[in-house]
């Protein structure tokens, strides 16, 4: 398997990514009770606090689940972003990775904190850094890198709700070395 | 879920399994959670593109599998815990026509700064191993 074993302009330039924040991505809608029914919905969720009923006063009351934290901050099926924000973030990175023939790509690890639940009509923001690179690997699914993304997640009052980091390996696929 | 009933947290020891939880995996479940999810990746609803790529079937995206473990968790916690953090290994697909089995343990409790437990979690779909990892719960 020789992928661009030289390794490369496109090498470079993902270690030169390195602890450098890309811009601020924002959220296509604010934290909103359709979309956290929709998700109870497909995943069987019955809880008090995502249907606003905790308590005695059921208005604004309403939580968001915490793992919808990545859900409020997807583009949508044409990539649309809203005004304002960045249209790319650290999967870039994934992007780059394909350029030297690193076309196959699988989650590793996910790691969440959650500072706390959100409330509708909160909007988000992230803020995402490619904080580590390994070296080339030799893996079960064929040699690649493993890389880890960090997201900052915010408020729009620029309140840190949520720390994403998210290892993913790059890697050419068998049929193509 | 029995929402009504929230768990005694003295009464948590390490040591302790939660319910189990089973979810039978469709191509229609993995389609609703893609949509509800907002993961439009093809290979959450392109049979066609999947099987290009060597898999046999549509499979559950990564925000599913965390919906999932979060139903796990706070179906036994009850709604006074809150999640505060989850560190989770992935491992194979889980496939359309699979059941999804998370089973968990709680491993460590404290009640510094605030009262907390973490339970070890693993899920399955049909016998490989899905995913697992850690999950904190805090309570206020």
């Amino acid at each position: 398997m020789s992928v661009n074993a030289q390794s490369g302009d496109w090498l470079s330039r993902i270690q030169a990514r390195l602890d450098q924040p890309y811009a601020r991505v924002l959220a296509c809608d604010p934290v909103n009770p359709s979309m956290i029914r929709h998700w109870c919905e497909a995943h069987g969720v019955d809880d008090p606090r995502y249907r606003g009923d905790v308590g005695e006063s059921s208005d604004a009351k309403l939580l968001a689940p915490p793992s919808m934290l990545q859900v409020w901050l997807q583009p949508g099926p044409s990539g649309w972003r809203p005004e304002g924000s960045a249209q790319v973030d650290a999967t870039e990175i994934i992007r780059l990775f394909g350029e030297g023939g690193y076309t196959g790509l699988v989650g590793v690890n996910v790691d969440q904190e959650f500072v706390r639940y959100l409330r509708p009509d909160e909007r988000l923001y992230s803020v995402s850094t490619l904080v580590s690179v390994s070296d080339r690997k030799v893996t079960g699914l064929g040699e690649g890198y493993f890389f880890t993304v960090r997201q900052d997640v915010f408020t729009q009052d620029d309140e840190k709700v949520a720390v994403l980091h998210f290892r993913q390996l790059c890697y050419v696929p068998r049929e193509s070395s | 879920m029995s929402s009504a009933l929230s768990l005694h947290f003295a009464d948590i020891c390490v040591g302790q399994s939660l319910p189990a939880l089973r979810e039978q995996v469709t191509t229609s479940s993995i389609v609703a959670s893609a949509i509800a999810t907002r993961d439009f990746h093809p290979i959450h609803h392109d049979l066609e593109r999947v099987r290009e790529l060597g898999h046999s079937a549509l499979f559950l995206n990564i925000f599913a599998s965390n919906a999932y473990v979060e139903r796990f968790v706070s179906q036994w916690a009850g709604p006074e815990a809150r999640l505060s953090k989850s560190s989770i290994r992935l491992g194979a697909p889980c496939y359309a026509g699979s059941t999804l089995r998370i089973e968990g343990t709680v491993s460590n409790v404290g009640e510094v700064p605030v009262r907390w437990v973490e339970v070890e979690i693993r899920a399955y779909g049909n016998e490989a191993v899905h995913a697992s990892g850690l999950v904190r719960l805090e309570w206020p």
